[in-house]
């Protein structure tokens, strides 16, 4: 039975990324305007021999179903593409741009996750005292403001005003190490080189806490809740009972069953975090796969646009999946 | 010898409705070693909150305003959070009444029923945390001990989570338990075998036990001695023998009158009124006295001691002092 | 009836602060012409960049001028009726769509509704930006477009709440009475259930313009919403980028209008939350 039912979330998992791969087609195939010419971006005198060679390579003279066929083929290549402005496979522009979105939304991951679990719980432990309202209207604040305008009120204040970090960019001009991972931090750690760390460092921390700002916001609301209903159970006050500190009971029981709820809005917020991600990326000029995107859709490069958009929402859907498996892990009245 | 628990005085404060009410009202009754005490009362007479007290547990909101509880001769009320830490499982311990809810829905049996153990450091290391849990769970009659450790708590039956339940509380072997209505979400097959257990975890390691519950057959079958709780106060104490066929107070006698009893067609007389809620409670006098038909002006007009009607058996009622033998026998 | 709202009301500010904030903001959209100093459309190239009063601005340009002399108050005026009218347009297309479909689906079931859930399991793959992206991509950008792409994804919340709602519905005696006495499965749908739902409708629907403002000002702000000259809070928050060193109050103000309304309907929500919820949790018996 366990299988099985793992099986068909699994089956379930690749039809809708199966059913966005094909929007995602139909989409880019129905943009009003020839293909052909935003592809090659009305670059002027091409020869009736060039445009037959174009449209071939791009499988448009075929019925639309068998170019489905070719895209499908194509992806699982990992082929969606020429970029029109980097004259290279959209793929590979796609890839390079990666590890810095990656490591940023690791990063905002990491500072909401690591913000809102002690003061979730902090909030339902005092609940009513001056520190759980102060919360309360902090995330409330945190819902109602856009990424935007936090991202460059920090600016303002921080890298303008008191010059405290910098105000855009991944690191110092010369301090990029030129690692294994792509990921700054990760990279300087490796090489040792404490000036390209503290660099990344900072670059890092305005553009994290933009980004998951919200996150933040609504998981310590959402463990906050849950907390206070666990707090209130029979099996906290027999820990107590059997000699638990307080920490333990609310650490180790109450938290531990209070975490199963917060799993589940975890997973919807990260579509959140994931979908700001393009506009933190605007604000603080991140060279990561936001800002590409964004460029590549002004500068009419489709092929960028149609990855990036694969990109996020195939990512979303695996996320998705592997928190749902881990439901099964957290709590064991739920089994596949 | 010193009794195992004594309570003197207690006196429970609490909000209800807004302003401040008493709960306990001058608590006193003492636990002697090796003895089962029945607390025995209605919805809302404060026996679960009597037991919390002991604990040092109460809910958020209610304070202990007087009184003094001694364990052992320690005292426990104002006694600090780790000294209370340090006795909570290991020298006074409790069973809560709804199973289901008592156990922690994540982790195993075998965590929980040892969680004890490794709190108060009896064990060192797995094995013999391990070890000593399969014990805990062979005396409290669970079949297939090795393999409940493993299992949840979901997958256990009411009467098993509660034998569980009764190992987690031994656990630290502590000498004093608290049972808080261990049997009423229970089967009623269910409820004989724990109540047994419970006889056998008295009677095998000479524990105490203090025994709440609303079920007065229930306790007169267990118990050696009960004390009636009304209204947040004792209204009568005594060997279940002088309590069930010579109770003193209008109450007790009315409580007894209510039980149906098998193979006696009877018309059940059930007792006039409600039961006060806190702040209804009258702040001088007998707290029964509105609903009692033997009652007298004076009742109402003084604070009442618990008088003795015979050798150990008290009872909180002006018709005691009078007349030291009891009222009148239950119809 | 009336006299329990008032009580109601009386536990409860944040469904007063609320119901202030979004009415001021409602006003001031509805009377903009009234309201608003200047042209916003038009501007003075010879007072651009002009500080606020309280900095050594003009009384003529309240909160300043921007790049193209253009009032920062009046924009920001004008820019309510384009903001909130984008979140309540998207809000409201969302909620009717969203409640008729999960209306025929909670009620009928069947293969509809089972296609439905599929096309809402799909559309919650997306983050509601990307989605946007895509749609405003093949399909343009603008004012109507933006609306398309935002309601195209929020309906799926409001269809799965009523489908909910209508499902435990169904099993409730009232609308077996309401059979017994000849009513349709429309009419019942539309007489009898949807009446009781509709505080649910209500609440999530006033959180939703929130969000949808939020995220209407956040594509006008990468460019892909609405188009200059239309002032738009997010876009000219995108605007003042540009002078952030020289002139932070370009950027500061469009994005406190669009903070201090979000958290207006966020509050409001909640209070209505509060206000109407415990009310009808039990409009029946179970059979």
């Amino acid at each position: 039975m366990r299988i099985t039912t793992l099986g068909s979330r699994l089956l379930s998992t690749l039809l809708v990324m199966l059913a966005i791969t094909i929007f995602v087609f139909l989409v880019m195939r129905w943009l009003p305007g020839d293909p052909v010419d935003r592809i090659l971006g009305g670059s002027g005198q091409v020869s009736q021999q060039q445009l037959r060679a174009l449209r071939a390579s791009y499988h448009l003279d075929q019925p639309v179903p068998l170019q489905l066929v070719n895209f499908l083929g194509d992806l699982l290549h990992g082929d969606i593409g020429e970029s029109v402005v980097y004259n290279r496979p959209a793929s590979q522009v796609i890839l390079e741009h990666l590890p810095a979105t990656a490591e940023l939304a690791v990063a905002a991951t990491f500072f909401a996750i690591g913000v809102a679990a002690p003061l979730g719980v902090a909030a339902a432990v005092w609940r009513g005292s001056w520190f759980d309202r102060l919360a309360s209207a902090g995330s409330y604040l945190g819902i109602s403001m856009p990424g935007f305008w936090l991202g460059i009120a920090l600016i303002l204040v921080f890298a303008v005003h008191l010059r405290w970090l910098p105000v855009g960019g991944r690191a110092d001009p010369g301090a990029e190490p030129a690692g294994p991972t792509g990921f700054l931090v990760l990279d300087a750690i490796l090489h040792l080189d404490l000036t390209a760390l503290a660099s990344a460092l900072a670059h890092l921390i305005l553009p994290a806490v933009t980004m998951g700002s919200v996150m933040l916001a609504v998981l310590s609301r959402v463990l906050r809740s849950s907390m206070i209903e666990e707090l209130d159970k029979e099996y906290v006050a027999l820990a107590l009972a059997k000699g638990a500190s307080r920490r333990r009971a609310i650490v180790c029981h109450a938290l531990r069953n209070a975490l199963i709820p917060s799993v589940t809005v975890f997973g919807l917020e990260l579509g959140t975090l994931l979908g700001g991600n393009m506009v933190v990326e605007t604000v603080f000029g991140w060279p990561g796969v936001g800002q590409l995107a964004v460029s590549s859709i002004f500068a009419r490069d489709y092929a960028v646009v149609q990855g990036v958009v694969l990109l996020y929402a195939l990512t979303f859907a695996v996320i998705n999946l592997l928190i749902d498996i881990s439901y099964t892990k957290l709590d064991p009245r739920v089994s596949f | 010898m010193r009794p195992r628990l004594e309570v003197r005085d207690l006196t429970v404060v609490g909000p209800a409705g807004g302003r401040p009410v008493l709960l306990l009202r001058s608590l006193s009754f003492v636990v002697e070693p090796g003895e089962i005490l029945g607390l025995i009362g209605e919805s809302g007479c404060g026996k679960s909150l009597t037991l919390l007290s002991v604990l040092g547990l109460l809910p958020r909101g209610l304070a202990v305003q007087a009184g003094s509880v001694r364990l052992d001769g320690m005292e426990l009320i104002g006694a600090p959070q780790r000294a209370m830490a340090a006795i909570r499982g290991r020298r006074v311990a409790i069973i809560f009444q709804d199973p289901q809810n008592c156990l922690n829905p994540s982790f195993t049996i075998g965590r929980q029923v040892g969680e004890a153990l490794c709190i108060h450091k009896l064990a060192r290391g797995r094995r013999a945390v391990r070890d000593r849990v399969v014990e805990l769970l062979t005396e409290v009659g669970l079949p297939d001990p090795e393999g409940c450790m493993d299992r949840f708590p979901h997958q256990l039956s009411g009467g098993m989570q509660q034998r569980a339940l009764i190992a987690t509380a031994l656990a630290a072997g502590p000498q004093l338990l608290l049972a808080d209505e261990p049997t009423t979400a229970l089967d009623v097959s269910v409820q004989a075998q724990i109540m047994e257990l419970l006889r056998d975890v008295n009677r095998q390691r000479g524990c105490s036990i203090v025994l709440v519950t609303h079920d007065l057959a229930l306790a007169s079958q267990f118990c050696d001695r009960i004390a009636v709780m009304y209204a947040g106060q004792i209204v009568e104490e005594g060997s279940v023998a002088n309590i069930v066929h010579r109770p003193a107070h209008p109450y007790t006698q009315g409580l007894l009158a209510c039980l149906p009893m098998l193979g006696r067609r009877q018309q059940l007389r059930p007792i006039p009124g409600e039961i006060p809620t806190p702040d209804e409670v009258l702040a001088v006098g007998c707290a029964f006295a509105p609903r009692c038909r033997h009652r007298l002006q004076e009742c109402t007009s003084a604070h009442i001691e618990l008088h003795e009607a015979t050798d150990g058996h008290r009872a909180r009622c002006l018709l005691v002092r009078h007349s030291p033998q009891p009222v009148g026998p239950p119809t | 009836m009336g006299v329990r709202l008032k009580d109601r009301l009386g536990a409860g500010p944040t469904l007063v602060v609320g119901a202030v904030v979004v009415a001021i903001f409602a006003l001031d959209a509805l009377l903009a012409p009234l309201v608003a100093p200047h042209d916003p459309l038009h501007g003075e190239l010879a007072r651009r960049l002009l500080p606020p009063v309280w900095m050594g601005g003009s009384a003529d340009y309240l909160l300043g001028t921007d790049g193209l002399g253009r009032d920062v108050l009046s924009r920001l005026v004008w820019g309510a009726r384009v903001s909130f009218g984008l979140g309540l347009a998207g809000a409201a297309i969302a909620a009717g769509v969203g409640t008729a479909l999960g209306m025929v689906a909670g009620w009928w079931e069947g293969w509809l509704d089972g296609l439905l859930g599929r096309l809402a399991d799909f559309l919650l793959a997306f983050p509601m930006l990307i989605f946007a992206i895509g749609v405003i991509t093949a399909l343009g950008s603008g004012f109507w477009n933006l609306i398309l792409a935002l309601s195209l994804k929020s309906w799926v919340e409001f269809m799965r709440l009523v489908r909910g709602q209508v499902l435990a519905h169904k099993q409730l005696v009232y609308v077996d009475a309401a059979h017994a006495l000849g009513r349709s499965g429309a009419g019942i749908l539309a007489w009898e259930i949807l009446p009781n739902i509709f505080h649910g409708v209500l609440v999530l629907a006033t959180l939703r313009v929130g969000y949808l403002i939020i995220a209407a000002a956040s594509l006008s702000f990468l460019g892909l919403g609405v188009q200059p000259p239309t002032p738009e809070w997010g876009a000219m928050v995108n605007d003042g980028r540009n002078f952030m060193l020289s002139a932070w109050w370009l950027s500061t103000f469009p994005g406190l209008a669009i903070v201090v309304l979000v958290l207006g309907l966020n509050l409001l929500s909640e209070g209505l939350h509060e206000l109407l919820d415990p009310r009808f949790r039990d409009p029946g018996i179970p059979r």
